[in-house]
């Protein structure tokens, strides 16, 4: 069985299918889950997210593409880990994670969809490392320490590259530029 | 305007960053749960290993008829039929619970569709005995659990062999040799990413410009794409002649599809349903009985990006003429 035909038999009302998908990504799915929830929620908390991914890939099957199900079922995973923290409500964010942005950008403007669609081309717009650092920080919510240890990368060159990653992203939603003009020197 | 960046990150998807996996939960565990929630939340309208025993019983029934009690429907979904599924009934006979009335109302019968061919055909024949021999086998998933594990044990699968089909012991694979050698029919060996481009080489222009389509095929010709063509949303799948193939099709009630034939531009005439689909939702169903292989699209209630999509009789007649039948 490969993947497009999993997703095919998951379509067409097959629960073995889906657990052929729980037995690929319920690793990985966990891994996302419990990177977000770690520290603030129990296992059990991360075994009922985790099911739950799975209870929205089967109810969504029909929606689906056989292109990028990983990025869907991280985004997913993600949401909910997310809205788990949320209902709890533990947490208030740290002003470096808050952008503030300018009161004319074209961002507040736009359509939901379309800002993250700005979002989305900016993040995938920066260099690397800087990408893969902002993403497992800001998507993945992984740790500085934990970032440090995976990439191999001293802590302090992931926190300039975090500060230089807002600041790059503030820039582009304020101004809608592409951010080219943002190199190393500048913003280290 | 203050923005938090976690906020901004919550609707993109990524599959860029290689996580390092860790082994955090139990994907048994995680299996449990999840269909734990599927049936509370009554999702389970849909094939499981364990179910299919309403499925299973009017399979023996198709059987027992033979080919004859069901030709005077052929041209539509109701010749097609597997037979139906009652999810209450499953879930009572599992967990010996009585479910009440009122709840059995909203859990309506399901009704499977052969996707290889009408009751005359081998195809249909052998795909009705094995759904009605796995319907009855392993219900409590002892074998099933004693293959995962000899997996798990030695990383070999003992039936890599029969990996285009669903099988977990030595019985299975008997009884899917039996089912062959008495239809006489081939295996799919083996499986391999497909879209449009691929089956317009290997057929000839089947698909006009501006179909898209993602999915599998069998080294004989077998397909299935997930497809859209002008902002229809669709599956299509050909079936070959000759081949086993256990897929089907879950379409609510066949006998609610309002249903026509129609010849299409390339000359071959196909029969067109609409009615619900399992889920409830709009569904048009259009199969071509050919004479080298089995052809069915069936399109989606949603786009990839999940608005309800809901399509008329024009919008399905140009898609048909779209495809070129006589290729496939």
């Amino acid at each position: 069985m490969n993947e497009a035909k999993a997703l095919a038999l998951l379509k067409k009302g097959d629960e073995e299918a889906l657990e052929w998908f729980i037995d690929k990504y319920s690793n990985y799915v966990g891994t996302v889950v419990s990177s977000i929830l770690q520290g603030s929620m129990t296992h059990e908390d991360i075994e009922e997210v985790t099911s739950d991914v799975f209870v929205t890939l089967w109810q969504s099957a029909e929606k689906l593409y056989p292109l990028n199900l990983k990025g869907y079922l991280s985004r997913v995973a993600r949401s909910l880990s997310m809205q788990k923290l949320r209902d709890k409500a533990t947490e208030l964010p740290l002003d470096e994670d808050i952008l503030i942005l300018d009161d004319d950008s074209e961002f507040d403007r736009l359509a939901k969809e379309d800002q993250d669609e700005m979002v989305r081309k900016a993040v995938y717009a920066m260099p690397q490392p800087d990408k893969e650092i902002f993403l497992r920080f800001y998507y993945y919510c992984q740790s500085v320490s934990v970032i440090s240890q995976q990439m191999q990368m001293n802590p302090s060159t992931i926190k300039t590259k975090l500060r230089r990653g807002r600041e790059r992203l503030r820039l582009i939603l304020s101004n809608n530029t592409k951010g080219d003009d943002l190199n190393e020197s500048t913003y280290s | 305007m203050k923005v938090h960046i976690h906020e901004l990150m919550d609707n993109i998807e990524d599959s860029s960053v290689n996580i390092e996996e860790q082994n955090v939960v139990s994907s048994e565990r995680i299996k449990e749960l999840t269909k734990m929630k599927i049936q509370n939340a009554g999702y389970t309208k849909k094939r499981s290993k364990k179910g299919l025993v309403t499925i299973g019983i009017a399979v023996a029934v198709v059987a027992a008829l033979g080919t004859t009690a069901f030709a005077v429907f052929n041209g539509g979904l109701g010749g097609l039929s597997f037979g139906k599924r009652s999810l209450a009934e499953e879930i009572e006979a599992d967990t010996g619970v009585s479910i009440p009335e009122e709840v059995m109302a909203t859990m309506p019968e399901q009704e499977f569709i052969s996707l290889q061919g009408y009751p005359d055909s081998p195809e249909y024949q052998a795909t009705a005995e094995w759904l009605a021999f796995e319907s009855g086998y392993d219900r409590d998933c002892k074998i099933l659990d004693e293959h995962d594990a000899e997996i798990r044990r030695t990383g070999v699968d003992p039936f890599e062999e029969y990996n285009c089909y669903l099988v977990w012991s030595q019985e299975m694979v008997d009884k899917i040799n039996e089912i062959t050698a008495k239809y006489d029919l081939k295996l799919h060996t083996n499986i391999t990413d497909c879209d449009e481009k691929i089956v317009n080489e290997m057929c000839g222009e089947v698909f006009s410009d501006g179909f898209t389509g993602a999915g599998y095929m069998y080294e004989d010709g077998t397909f299935n794409l997930d497809s859209e063509f002008n902002g229809i949303y669709f599956q299509i799948g050909r079936c070959m002649r000759g081949y086993f193939d256990t897929t089907y099709l879950n379409v609510g009630n066949a006998s609610n599809y309002e249903e026509y034939e129609y010849t299409t531009k390339s000359g071959i005439t196909v029969t067109i349903s609409h009615g619900k689909g399992g889920m409830g939702m709009d569904k048009w169903i259009v199969t071509a009985n050919l004479k080298d292989s089995f052809v069915s699209l069936n399109t989606f209630p949603f786009d990839y990006d999940g608005n309800l999509k809901e399509y008329t009789k024009a919008d399905i007649e140009a898609l048909v003429d779209s495809i070129d039948f006589t290729r496939l």
